[in-house]
C-alpha cells in the first residue's frame, strides 16, 4: 500500500528515519516496542503510540482511558489480517481521514516505503483511535507475519513473548497462538470485526476464524463483567452451569482486497460467497442468525436456505498508479468508499447490556486475562504441539 | 548488465530423441551462440539432467516464468511440455486440480519440472471431508502431497509466490515436508540400491549399449572430463547417490510476484532527499544483514554502490535483501533446515545423514523481485516473436529488437538473475562452477570463488575421495519420479496418531531400523510420509473430538441426576433437552453435532433398556406404574393378559345386592372394568322378574331392566334401603315416570344416551356391578341399565 502523499510525509517523518537504525539494528534480538514508543511520542507527538499491548503482551488502558467518556452509544470495530493487506488504510476511511488532504498525518500508520523496503511491519499490539462520531476503532498487528516472528524469537528458538503464563514455547507456536489470541479478544469486545486477506487464494484467515469461534469459550460479554456473573464464568468447564444465553460473538466482516483482474469477476463473487457460507456453516456465525431455532435439524434445513446477507463479504481490487480503462470492474478508491458506507451503516449486534466507553474498555482488559488464561486455548495449544508442524 | 554465461552447443552426432521439440529449440539456439564449445562436454550434458522444479499456486505464473527462462514458448500455449501422470485410479481425483508436466531441454541438459495447482479460485466442494476441517484444507493437503514430490526429485527449486511477503504459514508446510521426506528415505534408499551395481561395475554388456548412443570420442571424453572436476559445492552431496530421485537436497530460489511498477514509478518521481534517506537505509540495513548473516559481508559494498545510480533499483535491492535476511533467519532459526552455510564433513557412506534437510539456500542469492506485468508480458511477446519469425524466416536481430523494446532494464535484469540462478546451479552440479564463475568476475561470482577455493581445500585435505556424484540420465529420473509420485499420491495415510507420534520420531535416525523396516514392507515407508502430511490436518476437528469427548460423562450425569428408577417419556425428554443444553453449552466446533447426536441416542439407550415407564393412564387418572410391556389389545373374559397394567390402586367392587365385595385393581379400560367375578350372585335372585319383563312388551326396547332385590318391608322412607353393601348416599329410592306411548323409539334412545353418561360421569360401584349383571342375562342387547324398583 503505497502512501498517498510521500513528499510532506518524508518531510515531517525524517525524525524518525533517524530511529531506523536502531529498530533495524534489533532485527532478530527481540522486539524493542518500549523503545520505539517513546521516541516516536517525542518527536511525533500527533500520532503518539497508545498502544493497549505491551512487549510483555499486557493489557494497559491507561493510556487510551482519557479519552473515553461515559457516553453507551458507541461501536467498536476491529480488523484482523496477514502483513500489506490494507488494514490501516480501511481503519483510516472509517475514521473519515480524507487522503487527498496534504500535509495531514493519517491516524493510522500506513506502511511506507522505507518499511516496505526492509519488509517489516508498521502496526504492533493493538492501536485504538476513537472517532467524533464515538466509533472506536482498534488497529493490530498483523497475523502470519514473519517480520513479527523474526522480532520475537530468541537465538536458540524460543519466544520472547510469554504467551501462556508460566510456559516456554517455540516463537512459531507462540506466533500462531499470538494470532489466536488477538483474534479472540477482538470477536469478544468489538460489535464488528473486519477479516482482510490478499487475493482470492488465500483463506488462511478463514481458517483463523474458524479456530476462534471453536476457541471463544468462558470469555465473557464486556458488558457483563461487572455484575455477579464474572466469578462463576471464568471457570469455563463448570459441569453444572447453565448458561441461559448464548456466549457473545462480533460480527464479521471479510474483505478480500488486492484482486486481480482476472478474479475480479461477478462469478467469482457469487462463488466465493457461496464458498464463505459453506465454510462458516458448522460455525455460529451462521447459526446465530437462527437464533430461535433450538431444533438441530430444523436449522439445518433452514441452512439449505440461507441468502447473502448472513455473512458480509466485500471484495476491493488492486489498486494501481495509471487505471486501465478497459477494465470491468470498479475502481480501487470507489470500492474502498463503498466498503466504508456499508460498514457504518451496518446494524451491529449490541452488548447484552448497556455499558459506557470507560467500562468497556476496563472490561476489556479483564477479557484479555480470560484469553491468556483460556483451559480451551491451553489444550488447542497442546493439539498444535503435537501436531508435528512446530518444533517442540 | 551482466554477460549471459556461455552453454555447450549441440553436437552434429548427437542423437535426436525428440524430433519434434529439437527442431523448433535448434535453430534459435544455434543463433545464439555460434561458437561450438570444446567436445569432451558434450556427451556429459546428454547423459545427465539436472531438474529445475517451478512451484506455483496459478498455473500461469510458473508457466510464463518458464517460457522466459527457457527462452521459447514451451508450457501453457506451447504445448511443449510432456504431462506426468501416474495411471491409478486413487491419483486421478489428484490431478483433476493439479497439473505435473516437464520439458527437457537437451542442449542444456536441464529438465524444467512444473507443478501448480489448477483450482479454480473460488471453486470449493460440498462437504467437508472426514480428517480435514473443510474441503479447503483437503486440497492443501494435496498440495503437500505435491510438494514432498517436487523436494524429493528436483536438484533447483523455484518457488513462486505471490505479494511481497513471506507467510509463515510456509514455515510450517517446510517443517511437515521435512519429516514427510524424512520418513520416505528408507523406500528411496532401496529403491536406489538396485540400478546401483550396474553402474558402479560396469559390465562389457554394458559397453557396447552406451556406444550405440554415443559415439566412441564423446565417451572417452566424458570420462576424461569427469575426472578432472573434483569440486562439489552441494552440503549433502557426500553421498554417491544423492543425486537420484528421492535423495535430492535442492537449492531453492524463492520468487515473489508483486505488483512493483507502480513504486518504481512514484520513486521515480520523488525528490532528491529520498536518495540520501535511502542511502541511510541500505547502510543500516547492511548492519543489521551484516549481524544476521557474517557470510554475506562482502554483499555491502554492493548495496551501497547501487543507491547511488539508481533510486528506482534502490528500493527493489532494499526489499529484496530485506526479505533474503528475513528468510535466513527464519529457515536458519528452525534448526530441521538447513543453512546457507556449506560444510564438509567428510564422506558419508551408508546412506543420507539423520539430519538431511529438506532444502538449502545458496550464498549469493536467495529471492527474487519479478514484476507481475514483466512476467505476463513473455505470453504476447512470444506470439509477436512467432509472427516475425514466420514471417522473415527467423532472422535474429528482429527477435532481439522486440526484446529490448518490451522489456523494462529493471525487470529484465530481474529474470536474467533468474535465469544465472538456474545456469549457475546447473554448472555447480557438473562440477563446473568454479571455472565459470571465475571468468564472469562479478561480486557474486567472487564469493562463489571463495567458497569453491575453501572446498578445494577441504576435498583436498580429505584425501581426494570426495568425487563428483553422477546426475541420473531421463529413463532412470523418470521412472524412479514416477514410482516415488504414484507412492505418494496412492499412499493410506493415518499411521501415526497423537500418541505414536513420539515413539515414531527417534525411529527414522536409527539407520539400520529403517533399511530392515524399508525392505519388509515396501510400501510403509510412503504410508507414514503422507501420515506426516496429515498431522497437521482437521486440527480444529481432532481438537474439537477430544473435548466432546471429555465433556459425555459430564453431560449424561446431568441427564441421570433426580431421576427415578423408571419414568414415562415426558420427564426422559425434559431430562435429555437440559442435558443437551448443557453439553452445547461446555463444548464448541464441528464435532459437536456428531457427538450431540451420541448423547441423545445414549440416553435414549439408558431409558429403553432399564428405565422406560409405561404411559398407560387408568381410567380414575393413575399411570401405570410397570415399565413398558407387551399388553394383548384384544382381551379375552377366560385368560389374563400376560402383564396388564397397574397403578398400584386397588378398589372395592360389589354385586348388584351389595352382599359380595370384593377388591379388584384400578381398570385401565371399560372390558376389564366389567370383567367381575360376580356372575353366580344374580342367581339367588326370584325369577319373577323374568316373567314381567316379557309381559311388558314396549319396556323390552329399552336398555333397562327390573330386577326385584327384596320386598316392601326392607325399605323406609326415612332410612332407605335397609340393606347392607350400599352407599349412604344411595339408599332413597327414585321417582321414575315410565310413558307407553312415547317411549318406543324417542324415549328410548335418550334414556340410552343419558345412562351412559351417568356411567362415565359417576362410575359407581353399584352400578357397574349391575351392568354386568344383565349383561349376564341378557347377552342381545347392547347396552343394559338397570335401577331398582319397589315391588
Amino acid at each position: 500500500m503505497a502512501g498517498s502523499e510521500p513528499s510532506p510525509k518524508i518531510l515531517l517523518a525524517k525524525p524518525g528515519l533517524v530511529t531506523g537504525g536502531p529498530v533495524a539494528g534489533k532485527f532478530g534480538r527481540g522486539g524493542g516496542g518500549d523503545d520505539d514508543s517513546p521516541q516516536l511520542r517525542s518527536r511525533l507527538p500527533s500520532v503518539a503510540s497508545l498502544n493497549l499491548l505491551s512487549d510483555s503482551w499486557d493489557f494497559h488502558i491507561d493510556r487510551f482511558l482519557p479519552f473515553l467518556t461515559e457516553n453507551t452509544d458507541f461501536t467498536v470495530i476491529g480488523v484482523i489480517g496477514p502483513p500489506g493487506v490494507g488494514k490501516s488504510t480501511i481503519m483510516n476511511e472509517l475514521y473519515g481521514f480524507d487522503s487527498s488532504s496534504p500535509g495531514m498525518l493519517p491516524p493510522f500508520a500506513i506502511q511506507s516505503e522505507e518499511t516496505r523496503a526492509m519488509a517489516r511491519h508498521c502496526s504492533t499490539g493493538i492501536e485504538p483511535r476513537i472517532s467524533t462520531e464515538r466509533i472506536i476503532l482498534l488497529d493490530t498487528q498483523p497475523v502470519f507475519s514473519a517480520s513479527v516472528l523474526a522480532e520475537m524469537m530468541r537465538p536458540d528458538g524460543s519466544s520472547t513473548i510469554s504467551v501462556l503464563s508460566g510456559e516456554t514455547l517455540s516463537a512459531e507456536l507462540a506466533h500462531e497462538l499470538i494470532g489466536i489470541q488477538l483474534a479472540v479478544l477482538l470477536a469478544s469486545i468489538c460489535h464488528i470485526l473486519l477479516v482482510v486477506s490478499e487475493g482470492v487464494h488465500d483463506d488462511s484467515l478463514w481458517h483463523l476464524m474458524l479456530t476462534v469461534d471453536l476457541l471463544k469459550h468462558g470469555i465473557s460479554d464486556p458488558s457483563l463483567m461487572t455484575s455477579s456473573l464474572s466469578q462463576s464464568s471464568s471457570s469455563g468447564l463448570e459441569k453444572d452451569k447453565l448458561p441461559e444465553h448464548e456466549e457473545y460473538m462480533a460480527t464479521p466482516v471479510f474483505v478480500h482486497t488486492k484482486l486481480q483482474d482476472q478474479d475480479f469477476t461477478p462469478s467469482n463473487f457469487v462463488q466465493l460467497r457461496k464458498a464463505l457460507m459453506q465454510y462458516f456453516r458448522p460455525s455460529s456465525f451462521v447459526r446465530e442468525q437462527n437464533k430461535p431455532e433450538e431444533h438441530v435439524s430444523s436449522s439445518l434445513v433452514r441452512g439449505s436456505q440461507m441468502d447473502s446477507n448472513l455473512i458480509k463479504f466485500y471484495a476491493i481490487p488492486l489498486k494501481k498508479k495509471d487505471e486501465n480503462p478497459s477494465a470491468q470492474h470498479e475502481s480501487y478508491v470507489s470500492a474502498l468508499w463503498k466498503l466504508r458506507d456499508q460498514i457504518l451503516s451496518m446494524k451491529s449486534p449490541s452488548f447484552t447490556r448497556p455499558v459506557s466507553e470507560r467500562e468497556w474498555l476496563k472490561n476489556s482488559a479483564k477479557i484479555w486475562e480470560q484469553v491468556k488464561n483460556s483451559a480451551t486455548i491451553l489444550e488447542y495449544c497442546r493439539t498444535l504441539q503435537h501436531s508435528g508442524m512446530y518444533r517442540r | 548488465m551482466e554477460p549471459r554465461n556461455p552453454s555447450p552447443s549441440p553436437s552434429p552426432v548427437r542423437v535426436l530423441i525428440r524430433p519434434p521439440s529439437s527442431s523448433s529449440s535448434s535453430p534459435s539456439s544455434s543463433s545464439d551462440h555460434p561458437s561450438p564449445a570444446p567436445a569432451p562436454s558434450l556427451p556429459r550434458s546428454s547423459d545427465g539432467v539436472v531438474v529445475v522444479g517451478f512451484i506455483a499456486r496459478r498455473h500461469d505464473d510458473s508457466a510464463q516464468l518458464l517460457n522466459r527462462v527457457i527462452d521459447s514458448n514451451v508450457f501453457a500455449s506451447g504445448n511443449l511440455d510432456t504431462p506426468l501422470l501416474v495411471d491409478d485410479e486413487e491419483a486421478r481425483e489428484w490431478f483433476e486440480r493439479r497439473r505435473i508436466s516437464y520439458f527437457h531441454d537437451h542442449d542444456k541438459g536441464i529438465l524444467f519440472l512444473q507443478f501448480s495447482s489448477t483450482r479454480c479460485p473460488v471453486n470449493h466442494a460440498a462437504a467437508a471431508p472426514s480428517g480435514f476441517d473443510s474441503a479447503v484444507e483437503e486440497h492443501e493437503f494435496g498440495d503437500l502431497q505435491g510438494m514432498l514430490f517436487m523436494f524429493s526429485v528436483c536438484h533447483v527449486i523455484i518457488y513462486i509466490q505471490e505479494g511481497s511477503h513471506f507467510g509463515t504459514g510456509i514455515l510450517r508446510n517446510f517443517r511437515v515436508l521435512q519429516a514427510a521426506k524424512h520418513a520416505m528415505a528408507p523406500f528411496v534408499r532401496y529403491q536406489t540400491m538396485g540400478p546401483l551395481p550396474s553402474r558402479s561395475h560396469p559390465s562389457p554388456s554394458s559397453q557396447p549399449v552406451s556406444s550405440v548412443n554415443n559415439s566412441s570420442p564423446g565417451r572417452g571424453g566424458g570420462n576424461l572430463g569427469r575426472n578432472m572436476s573434483a569440486i562439489s559445492l552441494m552440503s549433502g552431496l557426500g553421498s554417491y547417490a544423492s543425486l537420484f530421485p528421492g535423495q535430492c537436497i535442492p537449492v531453492t530460489l524463492f520468487v515473489f510476484i508483486d505488483d512493483f511498477s507502480s513504486l518504481s514509478n512514484s520513486s521515480a518521481n520523488g525528490e532528491e532527499s529520498l536518495d540520501g534517506s535511502s542511502l541511510n537505509q541500505s547502510s543500516s540495513l547492511s548492519s543489521a544483514a551484516k549481524e544476521n548473516l557474517p557470510a554475506k559481508g562482502s554483499g555491502s559494498v554492493v548495496v551501497l554502490a547501487r543507491p547511488a545510480s539508481r533510486s528506482e533499483g534502490g528500493f527493489r535491492k532494499k526489499l529484496q535483501l530485506s526479505l533474503e535476511a528475513q528468510i535466513r533467519f527464519l529457515v536458519k532459526k528452525c534448526r530441521t533446515l538447513s543453512g546457507s552455510e556449506i560444510t564438509h564433513s567428510g564422506v558419508r557412506t551408508g546412506g543420507t545423514s539423520t539430519s538431511a534437510p529438506l532444502f538449502s539456500l545458496d550464498a549469493s542469492r536467495t529471492v527474487v523481485l519479478l514484476d507481475r506485468s514483466s512476467n505476463q508480458r513473455g505470453v504476447s511477446l512470444e506470439f509477436a516473436s512467432g509472427l516475425i519469425d514466420d514471417v522473415l524466416n527467423g532472422k535474429a536481430t528482429s527477435d532481439s529488437l522486440l526484446l529490448e523494446s518490451h522489456s523494462q532494464s529493471a525487470s529484465k535484469e530481474d529474470l536474467i538473475s533468474v535465469k544465472e540462478f538456474v545456469y549457475r546451479q546447473s554448472d555447480i552440479l557438473r562440477g563446473r562452477g568454479g571455472l565459470i564463475n571465475t571468468s564472469s568476475g562479478s561480486a557474486a561470482g567472487a564469493g562463489m570463488v571463495a567458497v569453491a577455493a575453501a572446498a578445494a581445500a577441504a576435498s583436498a585435505a580429505s584425501g581426494k575421495t570426495f568425487t563428483t556424484p553422477d546426475l541420473p540420465n531421463l529413463e532412470v529420473w523418470s521412472s524412479s519420479s514416477r514410482h516415488i509420485l504414484s507412492g505418494v499420491l496412492c499412499a493410506k495415510g493415518g499411521c501415526l496418531d497423537e500418541f505414536e507420534i513420539i515413539k515414531r520420531k527417534p525411529r527414522p535416525r536409527n539407520t539400520v531400523s529403517s533399511t530392515v523396516e524399508g525392505s519388509s514392507k515396501s510400501t510403509n515407508p510412503f504410508d507414514v510420509a503422507v501420515s506426516w502430511l496429515q498431522s497437521g490436518r482437521g486440527l480444529n476437528t481432532k481438537f474439537s473430538t477430544l473435548w466432546c469427548q471429555r465433556a459425555i460423562p459430564a453431560a449424561k450425569e446431568i441427564y441421570l441426576k433426580d431421576l427415578p428408577a423408571c419414568y414415562p417419556t415426558s420427564q426422559h425428554e425434559a431430562h435429555l433437552d437440559k442435558a443437551l443444553h448443557a453439553f452445547r453449552s461446555m463444548v464448541k466446533g464441528p464435532a459437536v453435532e456428531l457427538f450431540a447426536k451420541k448423547l441423545e441416542e445414549e440416553c435414549t439407550s439408558i431409558w429403553k433398556s432399564e428405565r422406560q415407564l409405561c404411559d398407560a393412564v387408568s381410567l380414575t387418572g393413575k399411570p401405570c406404574m410397570h415399565q413398558r410391556h407387551d399388553v394383548e389389545t384384544s382381551n379375552s373374559d377366560l385368560g389374563a393378559p400376560p402383564m396388564p397394567h397397574s397403578s398400584g390402586y386397588s378398589f372395592l367392587h360389589a354385586c348388584a345386592c351389595g352382599r359380595s365385595q370384593q377388591l379388584c385393581p384400578d381398570p385401565f379400560d371399560f372390558e376389564s372394568s366389567d370383567a367381575s367375578c360376580f356372575s353366580d350372585c344374580d342367581k339367588l335372585l326370584p325369577a319373577v322378574k323374568l316373567t314381567e319383563i316379557e309381559v311388558a312388551g314396549p319396556v323390552q326396547s329399552s336398555a333397562w331392566s327390573l330386577l326385584r332385590i327384596g320386598g316392601s318391608k326392607y325399605y323406609e322412607s326415612s332410612k332407605g334401603l335397609l340393606q347392607s353393601g350400599f352407599c349412604a348416599t344411595e339408599k332413597f329410592l327414585l321417582k321414575w315416570t315410565i310413558y307407553l306411548e312415547k317411549k318406543k323409539i324417542p324415549n328410548g334412545s335418550t334414556e340410552g344416551i343419558v345412562k351412559q353418561g351417568s356411567v362415565i360421569r359417576a362410575p359407581k360401584v353399584e352400578y357397574i356391578a349391575d351392568a354386568k349383571k344383565t349383561d349376564v342375562r341378557q347377552a342381545h342387547h347392547a347396552s343394559q341399565w338397570k335401577t331398582k324398583e319397589h315391588l
